[in-house]
């Protein structure tokens, strides 16, 4: 990666929508140049997928629950994740290091949803315990501020503290 | 609460496009949905102007950018210190996502941190402050974004 990658890999934190032809210009190469670096960072698996972001309560949803689920002892772990990635509404699923083994999070319409949720993962053969979190917050699949955290400029800020 | 808004097949269809692709080509998404580019345009409008697109997101391989530790953090708080809590944690710069919630956690926290000994830091930092009951802290491995997972039905607004 080099200076002209790295300008790219901004523009895109700071609008992931933005044009080729307006990143080109803000960097100061050409359209083209844009176009084939982006094609590579992606190709290096740098640049992972984009998405919109979406307020889920506009669309009928009260908020997202944070499933924090633990395996049964003598389990092969990934059938847990392969069943996880599976389920609708589930989007967000990753096994973790800490107090339990697997993470998930899944949007909520209602509470019948979270039970019938709940009762599907604990269906699956290697889960063990399932505890849950709710949240009102409704924004999927993350905070629109989320690119922030990669802005070099959030960097030398926290280096500055 | 905020209010439902009327979104009818065609809108759904847009949603998913865009779901799967923040850049996804209006011309490409006109075809599937047989409609003119103009009217893509018009109802990505709408739905931007109503709140239900908020903006985009572009995911990065975190750890080829240096960042090794995406973690969910659980705080139960002790009565009262909700705000000092969420005060304290929005100052911190590696915090992605901070939001209230019930059940196992009072605050549900997302960061990515570039060591481990930054996430240590900065749970010290949100205990000193925030006088917190207990703090769990599971770091994630291979995450993945099964975006298309999520159900987007048509509604009357």
């Amino acid at each position: 990666m080099d200076r002209i990658d790295q300008q790219i890999l901004e523009e895109l934190t700071r609008n992931p929508q933005a044009p080729f032809s307006r990143i080109a210009k803000r960097i100061g190469v050409s359209p083209i140049t844009v176009q084939r670096r982006y094609k590579e960072l992606k190709e290096e698996g740098i640049i992972l997928r984009s998405s919109i972001t979406i307020d889920l309560s506009k669309i009928g949803y009260q908020g997202k629950a944070i499933l924090m689920i633990t395996n049964a002892p003598d389990q092969d772990e990934t059938r847990t994740t392969d069943a996880l990635r599976h389920m609708k509404n589930v989007f967000i699923v990753t096994n973790v290091v800490g107090e339990c083994d697997v993470i998930a999070v899944a949007a909520i319409k209602d509470f019948k949803n979270v039970t019938d949720l709940i009762n599907e993962i604990r269906k699956i053969p290697s889960v063990d315990q399932v505890e849950v979190a709710f949240t009102a917050d409704s924004a999927f699949p993350v905070d629109k501020e989320f690119n922030n955290i990669f802005s070099t400029q959030r960097d030398r800020r926290l280096n500055n503290v | 609460m905020s209010s439902t808004v009327g979104i009818d097949e065609i809108d759904v269809k847009i949603l998913y496009e865009l779901i799967r692709d923040a850049r996804a080509e209006l011309k490409g998404i006109a075809k599937s949905c047989g409609v003119s580019v103009t009217a893509i345009s018009n109802r990505v409008k709408r739905l931007r102007a109503k709140g239900v697109i908020t903006g985009a997101a572009q995911f990065m391989n975190m750890a080829r950018l240096g960042y090794l530790h995406p973690a969910s953090v659980g705080i139960k708080l002790n009565s009262s210190q909700e705000l000092q809590a969420i005060k304290a944690i929005k100052e911190q710069t590696r915090v992605i996502s901070l939001s209230r919630s019930i059940g196992k956690e009072d605050l549900s926290i997302l960061l990515v941190a570039k060591s481990i000994e930054e996430i240590d830091n900065l749970k010290q930092s949100i205990r000193k402050q925030a006088g917190l009951n207990r703090i769990t802290i599971n770091i994630w491995n291979t995450p993945s974004f099964n975006l298309e997972n999520v159900d987007i039905q048509p509604t009357r607004a």
